[in-house]
């Protein structure tokens, strides 16, 4: 089966939060627990200045850093092309939060072990859309096959952008329709 | 409390090997020397490395299953290894007890664990810097762990086989020899290291370097410990190579050890991952 993954028009997306609360409230995070964020980046010097907004999170990698370097095999490839967590196998090493290049792995302090998206697994399971691609008003974040999101979203999507890392380390299943600043490796962005 | 359980366990696990390399090679040099000090304490320090790694642990109890993904991971690979290791090392303090006759038999297990040892060493590098780590990922902490261990070895044996070493010239020779090529390794492989790291573009890397540069105190105090303790103990070596004070290697292990923990500490504390993230 193809790579599965999450759209993300940035174009569109008003940093509304809905997503990450979505999110949050699906999988019953505590305080200081993401499995989504909604970031909010400025920068560029006057007059050429400008900014985004990005929803991440887990990507998803084909090439999964946190699935290599699990030694208990909890971090899996799933058979539908998502990256998914076994709790019943992981001890809560954190091995997975030192290689992740995008800081996904979450440490569930009640649970004593490790928790990260999996793309609503039970509701894709029922025909549904994972919670947060429901939430968004602006309709921003799609889920999918990644070679159709592609077919049907246009070309012009990437998979890195200036504030991730780069994206030969672990390959994202993460198409994002980015605006110029996002696409500007020189522009010095920062969060706010 | 996270910093402080990976820093005993790997300084603990390190030390016990490089004790344990140090015992094969005397071991190799004179058959008649048993070096029960040593080898105690290289099991002891491997012991007490283990379970203050499960201390690390969101669940202690579960550990067994990190031993399931050799194949892919660096870290079930070095668990494997220092498992192995820590057997070895309780098999030679067993022997040493029951049948101390059987020299060439203790002599093969810890020439075993030796190099068991040296690969474990390499594992636990790899964990790190194959991590997505900045500050991790560079050459320099292989060079370090092995230093660390080379250093930390030759130290505690010489301490704790000062008696049985007392006519071995050319034991004492090689510990001076591996104390000093440590060192200086080990100050080769970090100055270009840190270089490397401030000419990076990653946010993750100058957020390593602010962290160290808050602490170069403590940064300060490892070099300086390491330096003088192994310079202290070349001085001495090199004076008394017929008599060996032991308050002399007695101060010269304290310092050089305090630096290597010290080192350790740091080296966790100013773990940044790359890039955005969601914590
Ligand atoms: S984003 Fe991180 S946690 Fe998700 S699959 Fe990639 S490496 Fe694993
Ligand atoms: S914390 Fe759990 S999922 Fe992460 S590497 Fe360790 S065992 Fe695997």
């Amino acid at each position: 089966m193809g790579q599965k993954g999450f759209y993300f028009n940035m174009l569109e997306c008003k940093g509304c939060k809905a997503c990450q609360i979505a999110c949050k409230d699906k999988n019953d995070l505590k305080v200081g627990e993401l499995y989504r964020k909604v970031m909010n980046f400025e920068g560029g010097i006057y007059p050429n200045v400008g900014g985004f907004y990005l929803s991440t999170s887990c990507n998803h990698c084909a090439e999964a850093k946190c699935v290599a370097g699990c030694p208990t095999g909890a971090m899996h490839y799933a058979e539908d092309g998502t990256v998914q967590h076994n709790k019943d196998l992981c001890i809560g090493c954190k091995y997975c939060m030192w290689n992740c290049p995008y800081s996904v792995p979450q440490y569930l302090e009640d649970k004593n072990i490790i928790g990260k998206c999996d793309t609503c697994k039970d509701l894709r399971d029922a025909g549904e859309n994972p919670a947060c691609v429901d939430a968004c008003p602006m309709r921003c974040l799609k889920f999918g096959d990644i070679d159709e999101l592609k077919k049907e979203y246009g070309t012009d999507l990437v998979n890195e952008i200036s504030v991730l890392p780069s994206a030969e380390a672990t390959k994202p299943s993460l198409l994002i329709k980015a605006n110029v600043y996002a696409l500007d490796f020189n522009y010095k962005v920062k969060e706010v | 409390m996270e910093h402080l359980a990976l820093t005993i366990f790997s300084i603990c696990v390190q030390a016990a090997i490089g004790i344990m390399i140090f015992v094969a090679i005397g071991r190799l040099l004179n058959k008649e020397k048993i070096f029960k000090n040593a080898t105690i304490a290289a099991t002891v320090l491997g012991i007490v490395g283990a379970v203050a790694s499960l201390m690390h642990l969101g669940k202690p109890f579960s550990a067994i299953k990190a031993l399931y993904q050799f194949g892919s991971s660096w870290l079930s690979r070095e668990i494997w290894f220092t498992a192995i290791f820590i057997l070895l090392a309780i098999l030679m303090v067993v022997l040493i007890y029951a049948k101390p006759q059987n020299k060439s038999a203790i002599s093969g297990l810890a020439a075993a664990a030796a190099v068991v040892g040296l690969i474990d060493v390499f594992f636990m590098a790899a964990i790190y810097s194959s991590s997505s780590v900045p500050f991790w990922q560079s050459i320099a902490t292989l060079v370090e762990f092995y230093a660390a261990t080379l250093s930390m070895g030759a130290i505690l044996f010489l301490l704790l086989s000062i008696k049985e070493i007392a006519e071995m010239a050319t034991m004492k020779k090689i510990i001076a020899l591996a104390v000093a090529l440590a060192v200086i390794l080990q100050v080769a492989a970090v100055v270009p290291s840190l270089i490397a790291l401030g000419a990076s573009s990653s946010a993750a890397a100058h957020s390593s370097l602010a962290i160290l540069g808050n602490m170069a105190v403590a940064n300060a105090f490892k070099w300086i410990f390491i330096l003088a303790g192994a310079l202290l103990l070349l001085w001495m070596v090199k004076d008394e190579l017929s008599k060996l004070v032991t308050n002399i290697v007695l101060s010269s292990t304290i310092l050089l050890l305090v630096g290597q923990i010290v080192g350790r500490y740091l080296f966790y504390a100013a773990m940044v991952v790359t890039g955005v993230g969601l914590s």
